[in-house]
């Protein structure tokens, strides 16, 4: 069943997250994907926005919808003015990419290119609203297209680490829901038990939630996130629990697994998000049962 | 009569000095990383201190069977000439281009020739030197029996019959005509590492060491300990040859600038050195014999020291004493000493009789060295020891002259080692890059096809001195051995590993045609790879020689049962006859080597290690987990010497930075790792985005620092007139208004450290606490500044800031650690009350500050996580555990690691970069190959047997095995890593384990219970 369909039917979806190679090397991508097919319901992959300059994830979507995947790409804001966008938007229908997210992007100052300019010629609502546009005909400047393409299109959900921050990011995804987005993706889950009022109110939004999960590889990276990320709410609790683990490795994964089963009941689906162990997704899927 | 290998006239060389543990290791690693060194040495034999020792703390191993085969003969000395009996006459030129003239001696014996046989020696005895001549009174001996040159050397001044001298030597080795050789050598740098003397106590009469023959020097009774000592390793009184009852130690002569002609400074290793000997004399007699120990601070500052204090106090019931015996004394017709003392919190005089009084002598520089410095043209401290740059103690005044081991410092043997190797970096960075000449390439012996001969082995079974003819016959057991089946030939070797033997054993390879060896010795892990190369030489595949090892498997552990380990030992060769006669000539693997380094941390030994290598044309991959370099030194401003640390730092991170070769990631967290030693693959997640991206490298550099402990104590975190020593500096720095108007100011050591939870002591808090009290009173003088310590440390030259802080009025209180003092909140002030042990009562003092030595502490969580992606062994306190404390105190245990810095234990900056500059030249020894050896040990399968179940398809960790197109299973030796899982699951025994076949091991067995049965 294709995404669309999924999300249309109310039922749960599994997306993966595969990262485009920086270099030329697709091996890994390919691989990745061949072990995944028939277990997910599409593959995400991200562009630049993380500020990593690597191959474009427009490229990265065609690939996977050769090896039979259905691809979701990232679109974002700060590389690209508003033709660039256009002409990939276009470029990424025709080869066989329906699924856009539109993505925040890191500040350029985090880029592994920090002297890099910004562009930020349109903000993710005003991309929104163009792809938007593109769906009904009509280019950003009024001018009609020949043939119009047809777009799923998601947004995110910006980082939140308190309540009024939550209603900031809320605000902004009301809008981008009203230019067009269709689903929303929120920020990384890692203590379920606590998130529910505030999933309560990313429901309200009336659209397709899905959660990210996010695969921990090590105590340091736990110890890292809960330190660098206070909205990730990681719990003392995981933190020992990883600490005691004899195999962190597996204990990262059963983690994962286990946070998506909890999430089955309340939402739409989930995002896995392994960077760089996409073999271990496989894994993941066993314990979450999916 | 020396062979040159090097080319004399040409500058692409490094000229080491001293053929000490550290010239030899400095050597070692230039000659290892493909640079030519000559090596000389002023004695007729190298080795230096290190082969007069017994056992080595704090293993009290007697390590000298891990160093003694890097000392004799062995392929790298490619690049190594070793002139002995040769001192530097002088130095011309500069960096890059040093002209050298180099003065030999005679030895009036052909090094060529000598078998050192011992004729001339047991005729002749005041002729030929072999005496080390420490041992004011002690019979002779020999220096060690596996030395290097393999040689004797004559004293033609004390020989009265020279032809018939010259007659007695069976190889015709002795020749009158040797003449002092001079000779020009042109290098690029020079390494200084000719050790130091030991204080000479004789002129202190009231010590009485000159006229009392049971007054020795630690030295000498290490000599006494010694297998290899005039006494044969038995401990007895020098005056009664009786076995003594009461043994004391006085420590501190001739150092920290007690008697006349003292050192001011401390020298570092005697604490411990005094420490073993005491607990080796315990091992011997146990409940027979008292040890005491007479010292002012005990210094175990050492990775691990603080536990072998413990071990030696608990454990071994070593007496302490706090007090310096003034003088010893022997009553007339009396053989025992006696020494008078106090203790600290008594007025009482006490009197203690001693059978043996051993005096812990300090290290001094001898006239010798400093001649050597002045000739040179390096500058001299007012302690004669060489000035060093401030945060690199092995770079001297001199560009291009380098320093190292006890020569640069007062030091002990890990901290020698881990110098020399840093000396070696330094000075392979000054040789002049040139295009290397295609040598011709060497005579490869062409290995004999044995494959169709019947098996003819030859057993050699060595005595090692008395470690194993001391326990049983060995001529029994060459007896045995000769009556086992293919043996042709059966021999006594002496020390087999020794330079003659060695030869002998070749020879009598290639005589008799034998085709299989067996040696019957020591532990194939230390000499394996020195018999595979000598059957090597003598044509033989490597792969057909088994080593029995009845040293460490029956002598050693059962030398109580004389018979029993005979009987064991002829087992133990059997088996070996038994397995090497169905070994097969195996072909090793290789792959090429990769050249990129990964270093982990980004403080200043990383950084200075990956400067190094980047600087050699290595690519760098530097992961540091925060999100700027530097490390701890970013909390620090000055050292002790007045060095500027963020000057050191800035400069370090902006060459980092900047350098072409280097490849910084911050927030860098290592998550995955896989490969073997020379090809490792290790993933890390870096930066906000935790982008992961996977490196190839082929060595880790481990520089992952410590922490610094904040113990929850003392109101730390509670008072904000309680700080941190580190805190401290920063405020002194920053507030110099407010530190004017302090009154008293306390500062407590060892907080955290040296207690239940952290036994090890940080190190580096006695001269922070020194540094902070001078600091404080340059800008008020009128402080008065409390130090309640357990133990001063300041060890080596920092002695004489501890003096100078004593001399301007700092009041230095002891503390026991049962007795802590406490403190109070009161107002304005912190109330300090402790107990002085002097006044009997309890003080208390109102500080305007109290500064906490909190030390430092393994980052647990990091370190752990790093020893289990890497595999990796740490220390129980959670430092990264080097190979061998002793011997190789920067390579870890896995090949293709290094560790160095803090990771490795508490440390200062100088010790930090030095190690850091070892960790770089050990690399390259690495980094020098352009291929890896896989070894031999891969899987075979035998396709007519395989029955392609797919089991081992399935086992295989390395996923290697695949079914090939005749439908069998295949396995690639080149993948394979030998670890021989396949072999022991598959259902058809089609798959044999190459060096480790079914055949051989079973061999073995049989061989073992057919004489268990018979």
């Amino acid at each position: 069943m294709s995404f669309q369909k999924r999300l249309a039917s109310n039922e749960f979806a599994v997306l993966a997250e595969i990262h485009t190679p920086k270099g030329i090397n697709i091996s890994r991508i390919i691989n990745d994907a061949k072990r995944l097919k028939g277990r997910i319901d599409a593959v995400v992959i991200p562009g630049m926005d993380n500020g990593i300059m690597r191959m474009s994830a427009l490229a990265g979507g065609a690939l996977l919808q050769q090896q039979g995947l259905e691809a979701i790409i990232h679109m974002y804001c700060r590389d690209r003015n508003r033709m660039a966008l256009q002409g990939d938007a276009l470029a990424a229908y025709v080869l066989g990419i329906q699924n856009i997210i539109v993505a925040d992007s890191a500040d350029m100052g985090e880029s592994d290119h920090s002297d890099a300019k910004s562009v930020y010629d349109l903000d993710e609502i005003q991309l929104i609203k163009t792809l938007t546009s593109l769906q009904n005909g009509k280019d950003l400047s009024g001018f009609e297209l020949d043939g119009c393409p047809d777009y799923v299109i998601g947004c995110s959900l910006p980082a939140f680490s308190n309540d009024t921050e939550l209603t900031a990011a809320l605000a902004v995804t009301k809008q981008k829901i009203e230019a067009g987005a269709r689903y929303v993706i929120t920020p990384p889950v890692f203590d379920v038990g606590s998130c529910g009022p505030a999933l309560d109110k990313i429901k309200s939004l009336d659209v397709p939630v899905i959660a990210s999960v996010f695969l921990i590889k090590s105590l340091a990276i736990a110890q890292y996130i809960a330190n660098s990320d206070p909205g990730a709410n990681i719990q003392p609790e995981l933190i020992s629990r990883i600490r005691k683990s004899s195999n962190r490795e597996q204990e990262g994964v059963i983690i994962a697994g286990e946070t998506i089963s909890a999430l089955k009941e309340s939402c739409q689906g989930v995002l896995i998000q392994t960077l760089g162990w996409e073999h271990k997704l496989p894994g993941i899927l066993d314990i979450a049962k999916l | 009569m020396q062979k040159s290998k090097t080319n004399q006239n040409h500058n692409n060389k490094v000229l080491v000095v001293g053929g000490g543990l550290g010239g030899i290791r400095t050597a070692l690693d230039l000659a290892e990383a493909k640079k030519d060194v000559i090596l000389i040495d002023k004695d007729y034999t190298v080795g230096g201190l290190m082969t007069q020792l017994d056992r080595t703390f704090p293993t009290n191993n007697c390590d000298l069977c891990t160093i003694a085969p890097h000392l004799s003969e062995s392929n790298r000395e490619d690049h190594i000439e070793l002139l002995t009996m040769t001192t530097v006459s002088s130095v011309s030129g500069e960096k890059g281009n040093f002209s050298v003239t180099l003065t030999s001696k005679p030895r009036y014996i052909n090094l060529e020739k000598c078998t050192a046989c011992g004729e001339c020696l047991a005729n002749f005895p005041e002729c030929v030197r072999f005496n080390p001549g420490l041992d004011h009174r002690a019979p002779t001996c020999m220096r060690y029996p596996q030395a290097t040159p393999q040689a004797y050397s004559i004293d033609l001044e004390h020989c009265d019959d020279v032809q018939a001298l010259v007659k007695i030597c069976p190889a015709g080795a002795i020749n009158l005509d040797d003449m002092p050789i001079n000779r020009q050598v042109q290098c690029a740098s020079i390494v200084l590492s000719p050790g130091a003397s030991v204080f000479d106590p004789s002129q202190l009469d009231y010590l009485g060491y000159k006229n009392l023959p049971d007054v020795v020097t630690s030295l000498e009774y290490e000599r006494i300990l010694s297998a290899s000592g005039p006494t044969g390793g038995k401990l007895l009184c020098p005056s009664t040859g009786k076995q003594p009852k009461k043994v004391a130690w006085i420590q501190c002569i001739g150092s920290r600038g007690l008697q006349k002609g003292a050192g001011a400074y401390c020298s570092n290793a005697c604490c411990m050195f005094a420490l073993k000997e005491a607990m080796v004399t315990k091992e011997r007699f146990q409940e027979d014999i008292e040890t005491t120990i007479f010292y002012m601070d005990m210094r175990t500052f050492g990775k691990d020291y603080e536990l072998y204090l413990n071990r030696a106090k608990n454990e071994y019931d070593v007496r302490f004493l706090r007090s310096r015996p003034h003088s010893i004394l022997q009553a007339e017709g009396n053989t025992d000493l006696t020494l008078s003392y106090t203790v600290e919190d008594s007025t009482q005089q006490f009197e203690e009789q001693f059978d043996m009084v051993v005096l812990s002598t300090g290290f001094k520089t001898s006239a010798d060295t400093r001649l050597l410095a002045e000739r040179v043209g390096i500058e001299l401290n007012s302690d004669f020891f060489p000035i060093t740059e401030e945060f690199n103690p092995v770079v001297s005044t001199k560009p291009g002259v380098y320093v190292a081991g006890t020569f640069e410092g007062p030091k002990d043997i890990p901290e020698t080692m881990v110098q020399a190797s840093a000396a070696a970096c330094l000075a392979a960075a000054d040789i002049p890059e040139t295009v290397v000449e295609k040598t011709e390439p060497e005579d490869v012996l062409l290995e004999r096809d044995v494959s169709l001969e019947e098996p003819k082995v030859g057993v050699f079974i060595c005595d090692c001195g008395d470690n194993i003819g001391g326990v049983v016959s060995v001529d029994n057991l060459v007896a045995h051995a000769a009556t086992l089946p293919h043996v042709a030939v059966a021999k006594a070797e002496g020390h087999g590993c020794s330079r003659v033997s060695m030869e002998n054993i070749r020879q009598t390879i290639v005589d008799e045609g034998l085709n299989r060896v067996v040696i019957g010795g020591c532990s194939p892990r230390t000499h394996q790879e020195k018999f595979q190369d000598l059957i090597q030489k003598a044509g033989l595949n490597k792969y057909l020689v088994d080593i029995a090892n009845i040293r460490d498997q029956a002598t050693w552990v059962h030398s109580g049962k004389p018979k029993e380990v005979e009987e064991k030992a002829k087992e133990l060769i059997a088996m070996s006859t038994a397995s090497v006669v169905r070994a097969q000539p195996l072909v090793e693997q290789t792959l090429p080597m990769n050249k990129n380094v990964l270093v982990v941390g980004g403080g200043v030994t990383g950084m200075t290690a990956a400067l190094n290598l980047a600087d050699r044309g290595y690519q760098i991959y530097l992961a540091e987990k925060n999100d700027k370099l530097g490390g701890l030194a970013n909390q620090l401003i000055k050292t002790l010497e007045g060095g500027d640390v963020q000057a050191l730092i800035n400069g370090m991170v902006e060459k980092v930075k900047g350098h072409e070769n280097i490849q910084v990631m911050t927030r860098a967290h290592i998550v995955d790792h896989s490969g073997m030693p020379g090809m490792f693959t290790t993933g890390m997640q870096s930066g906000p985005q935790m982008f992961y991206n996977q490196i190839e490298h082929g060595i880790t550099i481990l520089a992952t620092g410590a922490k610094p402990n904040r113990p929850n104590q003392y109101l730390l975190d509670k008072s904000p007139l309680v700080k941190t020593q580190l805190e401290t500096q920063k405020y002194l720095f920053e507030n110099p208004d407010k530190v004017k108007g302090w009154e008293n100011v306390v500062m407590i050591q060892c907080v955290g450290s040296r207690s239940e939870d952290n036994p090890n002591c940080s190190r580096i808090c006695c001269q922070n606490a020194i540094k902070n009290a001078l600091a404080i009173l340059d800008i008020n003088p009128d402080a008065r500044i409390f130090v309640l310590y357990r133990d001063m440390r300041t060890y080596a030259f920092q002695e004489e800031y501890y003096q100078k802080a004593r001399e301007r009025g700092v009041i230095f209180v002891r503390y026991d650690q049962d007795k802590p003092p406490v403190v109070e909140e009161a107002g304005d002030t912190i109330d300090v009350t402790y107990y002085d042990t002097i006044l009997g009562m309890k003080v208390t003092v109102s500080a305007d500050n109290l500064c906490l030595s909190t030390g430092m502490i393994a980052d647990h969580d990091s370190n752990e996580e790093l020893s289990m992606i890497f595999k990796l062994p740490r220390t129980e306190d959670g430092y990264f555990l080097e190979d061998h404390v002793k011997l190789r105190p920067v390579d870890m245990p896995v090949p293709g690691f290094f560790v160095a810095g803090t990771a490795h234990s508490p440390k200062l900056i100088r010790e930090s970069v030095t190690q850091a500059n070892a960790v770089a030249a050990r690399a390259q020894t690495m980094l020098a190959r352009d291929e890896i050896s896989l070894g031999a040990a891969a899987a075979r399968v035998d396709g007519k047997m395989c029955a392609a179940c797919l089991i081992c398809v399935r086992t295989c960790p390395f996923d290697v095995p695949h079914i090939n197109a005749d439908g069998y299973s295949e396995i690639d030796p080149a993948k394979c890593h030998g670890c021989g899982m396949c072999v022991s699951e598959c259902p058809a025994k089609a798959i044999q384990l190459m060096q480790f076949e079914d055949d051989r091991i079973l061999a073995k067995v049989e061989q073992l219970f057919e004489r268990i049965t018979a």
